[in-house]
C-alpha cells in the first residue's frame, strides 16, 4: 500500500469522534430513511429536475432539523460547519442581476456570500461558535465532517453539527452544460458505456460529539493532486495520499477496510482515476458502491450526504448495489452490481474529489463489531 | 493540541494602491523587496491568483520542496469568486448555450486555493472558509490547529479577495486600506520552529462581529 508520504499524516493516531445523528435531504427523498430505502430497493436513476425556487432554505432546513432531532439537541448546543460549493447561488444570482442593473452599492440587501448563508443559520437555529463555512469544490462534505470531528478533538468544540448542502439550479446546470460534463442519458458511474455525471441537489447533515455511539469516524485524509484545475490526477496521486492519510490516522491496514462508498460521478476521467486508486491501494479485495446514479451529483453535498449513506451501509450491514452499474469497466474490481450485498462491515471508507485536485477521504466504524 | 506555534512570515499585497509587505525583512527578501505586486503570469489572466501566487512565492522562500510537498494551506475569502460569478453569469445571459467553460470552472471559492496547489506543487491538505469580518482570523486559527492536527511541516493562513466595486466598504475591516474594486492578499507562515514570534491564539470567543459571525480571542 502506498505510505502517507506527500499527503497529511496525523502524529497520533486519530481518536475516534462519533456520529449522534444523520440527515440527509433531495427534491426527491424527504429523509435519510427514504433515501436509503430507495437505494437498497434499487431505486429509480435519477431524471434531471430543477430543484424549484426556495430549495436552498427548504432543504438545509430540513437537514438541520432532523439532524437535531435525531441526536436529541438544540442548536445552541452546536458549532455549525457549512460545506458547500455555491450556497444560495440563485439568490446571488438575483443579487448580481441586480448589481448589474442599478449597481451594487444601490441595492439595499446584503450581498449573498457564503459567510452570509452562514449567518442565517446561526440566527434561525442559535448555533454556538464557532461556525464557519468550507469549501473545497465537490470534497467539501467530507471536509466538514473532517473539520467537525477536529473540533471536538481540539477541544474548541462539544458538539458540531456538520451540514452539506447545494442547489443544481439554473446557474451550475449551464455552466456544467458549458464543460460539456453532463450525460445525456443517465449517469452511469465505473459503467464501460458512461457518459457524465447529473447534477442533483441536496443537504445532508450529522452531529458529531465525543459522547460513545454507534458509529465513529476513525480516520481523515486530505490532499491535492497539483495537476490540473479541472481534470483529475489520472496516476490518482492526490486520492491515494488522502486514503493513506486517512488509513494510517485510523491505525488501519488496507485489509481492514470492507466497503467504500466511491465518488463515482459517471464521468469518464474521474471514475478512472478512483478505479486506479482503489486498485493500486486496495487491489479487488473492497466492496465498492455509489449512489450518484440515484439523487445525481449534489457537489458539495455530496460527500457528506454518501457519508451517512455509509453509515446507513455500517447500521444495516448491507453494500447497495452502485446505482446505474450495469457493465463495470473495471473488471478487477469489485463493485455491487445489481442486488444490494448483505455482509459483515466495521470499516467503511468515503471519498471524494473536486476540481482544482481537491481529495478527501474518511474512515467510519461500527463500534462495537467485534 | 498545545504545543507552540509561530508565525515565521507575513506577506501582504495590495493591488490599489500597489504595495507589499513583508516582515520580517531579512536576508534576499530585505535586500530585495518587490515594491510592486507582480502582474498576473502570463499562463493566467486572473489578477486575485497572480497576487497569491506572487505573495506565495515570497512566504514561501524559505521553505525546501519537500515541506513545500507536505505543508497546509487555509485560505479565508469572504467575496470568494463572487466577480467571477458576476462573469459567468454575464456570458450566460447573452447566450446560455454559449456559456463561457472557463469563467465557470473558476466559479469555486477554492479556486484561487487550487491554483496555489497547482502551480507552487502543494499536495498537502488545503481549505477555504469563510467567516464574514472574522475570516482570516479564523483561518489563522485553523493553521495553527493543522500544524498539530496533521503533523504539517508548515501552514500557510491565508487571505484573498477580489472586492468588487461596491463590496469593499462592507468586508474590508481596519486592516485593508485599498481601493474597492481591487484585489488583496495576506499569508503568514505558521509552523513550530521556533525564530518567529510566537502566535497566541485566545479562547474561542463569543464576540459576535458584524453580520452575526464569530472571530477568535
Amino acid at each position: 500500500m502506498a505510505n502517507g508520504k506527500g499527503g497529511a499524516i496525523l502524529r497520533e493516531r486519530f481518536r475516534p469522534v462519533y456520529v449522534q445523528s444523520m440527515a440527509a435531504v433531495t427534491p426527491e427523498y424527504a429523509s435519510a430513511d427514504a433515501l436509503w430505502e430507495a437505494w437498497i430497493s434499487g431505486g429509480k436513476e435519477m431524471r434531471p429536475r430543477l430543484p424549484g425556487a426556495g430549495a436552498w432554505g427548504r432543504l438545509t432546513g430540513a437537514a438541520i432539523e432532523a439532524a437535531l432531532a435525531g441526536a436529541g439537541v438544540e442548536g445552541r448546543a452546536c458549532s455549525l460547519i457549512l460545506a458547500t460549493t455555491k450556497g444560495d447561488i440563485e439568490r446571488q444570482v438575483a443579487w448580481m442581476r441586480g448589481a448589474d442593473a442599478i449597481g451594487a452599492e444601490k441595492l439595499d440587501w446584503p450581498v449573498p456570500t457564503l459567510s452570509q448563508a452562514l449567518v442565517q443559520m446561526i440566527e434561525s437555529h442559535g448555533f454556538r461558535p464557532p461556525c464557519y463555512t468550507v469549501s473545497t469544490a465537490c470534497s467539501s462534505g467530507i471536509v466538514a465532517l473532517i473539520e467537525a470531528a477536529l473540533l471536538v478533538q481540539s477541544g474548541d468544540a462539544e458538539a458540531v453539527l456538520a451540514l452539506g448542502a447545494d442547489v443544481a439550479g439554473d446557474f451550475v446546470m449551464d455552466g456544467f452544460g458549458a464543460l460539456k460534463a453532463v450525460t445525456a442519458t443517465r449517469c452511469r458511474p465505473f459503467d464501460r458505456g458512461r457518459d457524465g455525471l447529473m447534477l442533483g441537489s441536496g443537504a445532508a447533515a450529522c452531529v458529531v460529539s465525543g459522547r460513545p455511539a454507534e458509529v465513529a469516524i476513525v480516520g481523515v485524509g486530505i490532499a491535492n493532486d497539483a495537476t490540473h484545475m479541472t481534470a483529475p490526477d489520472r496516476e490518482a496521486g492526490g486520492l491515494i495520499r488522502a486514503i493513506a492519510a486517512a488509513l494510517e490516522s485510523a491505525g488501519l491496514e488496507a485489509g481492514a477496510i470492507d466497503a467504500i462508498v466511491a465518488h463515482g460521478t459517471g464521468t469518464k476521467y474521474n471514475d478512472a482515476m478512483e478505479a486506479t486508486a482503489f486498485s493500486k491501494i486496495f487491489g479487488g479485495r473492497a466492496t465498492i458502491t455509489g449512489i450518484k446514479g440515484l439523487i445525481g451529483h449534489t457537489l458539495g453535498a455530496s460527500g457528506l450526504m454518501e457519508s451517512v449513506m455509509a453509515m446507513r451501509m455500517l447500521r444495516e450491514q448491507v453494500v447497495p448495489a452502485v446505482t446505474g452499474l450495469q457493465d463495470p469497466e473495471m473488471d478487477n474490481l469489485n463493485f455491487v452490481v445489481n442486488q444490494m450485498r448483505p455482509m459483515k462491515l466495521r470499516h467503511v471508507l468515503k471519498v471524494a474529489s473536486g476540481f482544482g485536485g481537491m481529495n478527501a477521504a474518511i474512515v467510519l466504524k461500527l463500534e462495537g463489531a467485534g | 493540541m498545545n504545543a507552540k506555534i509561530y508565525v515565521q512570515r507575513i506577506v501582504v499585497m495590495d493591488e490599489e494602491p500597489a504595495r507589499v509587505v513583508v516582515r520580517p525583512e531579512r536576508g534576499a527578501l530585505a535586500s530585495a523587496p518587490p515594491t510592486t505586486p507582480p502582474t498576473s503570469p502570463p499562463y493566467h489572466p486572473d489578477r486575485l491568483t497572480g497576487l497569491a501566487l506572487g505573495a506565495m512565492e515570497i512566504l514561501l522562500r524559505d521553505v525546501r520542496m519537500d515541506e513545500r510537498a507536505r505543508m497546509g494551506v487555509v485560505m479565508g475569502t469572504v467575496a470568494g469568486c463572487l466577480e467571477v460569478d458576476r462573469e459567468f453569469d454575464r456570458s450566460r445571459r447573452e447566450n446560455a448555450r454559449y456559456a463561457s467553460p472557463a469563467a465557470f470552472s473558476r466559479t469555486l471559492p477554492s479556486t484561487v486555493l487550487a491554483e496555489l496547489a497547482l502551480y507552487i506543487k502543494l499536495t498537502g491538505p488545503s481549505v477555504a472558509l469563510s467567516n464574514g469580518d472574522a475570516t482570516f482570523a479564523f483561518a489563522v486559527w485553523r493553521a495553527a490547529r493543522w500544524v498539530e492536527a496533521f503533523d504539517l511541516p508548515c501552514c500557510a493562513a491565508v487571505y484573498a479577495d477580489h472586492l468588487g466595486r461596491g463590496l469593499r466598504n462592507p468586508y474590508t475591516g481596519e486592516a485593508i486600506a485599498a481601493a474597492e474594486g481591487s484585489c488583496f492578499v495576506q499569508m503568514w507562515l505558521l509552523s513550530r520552529k521556533t525564530g518567529g514570534e510566537e502566535l497566541r491564539l485566545g479562547e474561542v470567543s463569543l464576540t459576535r462581529f458584524a453580520g452575526g459571525t464569530h472571530a477568535i480571542g
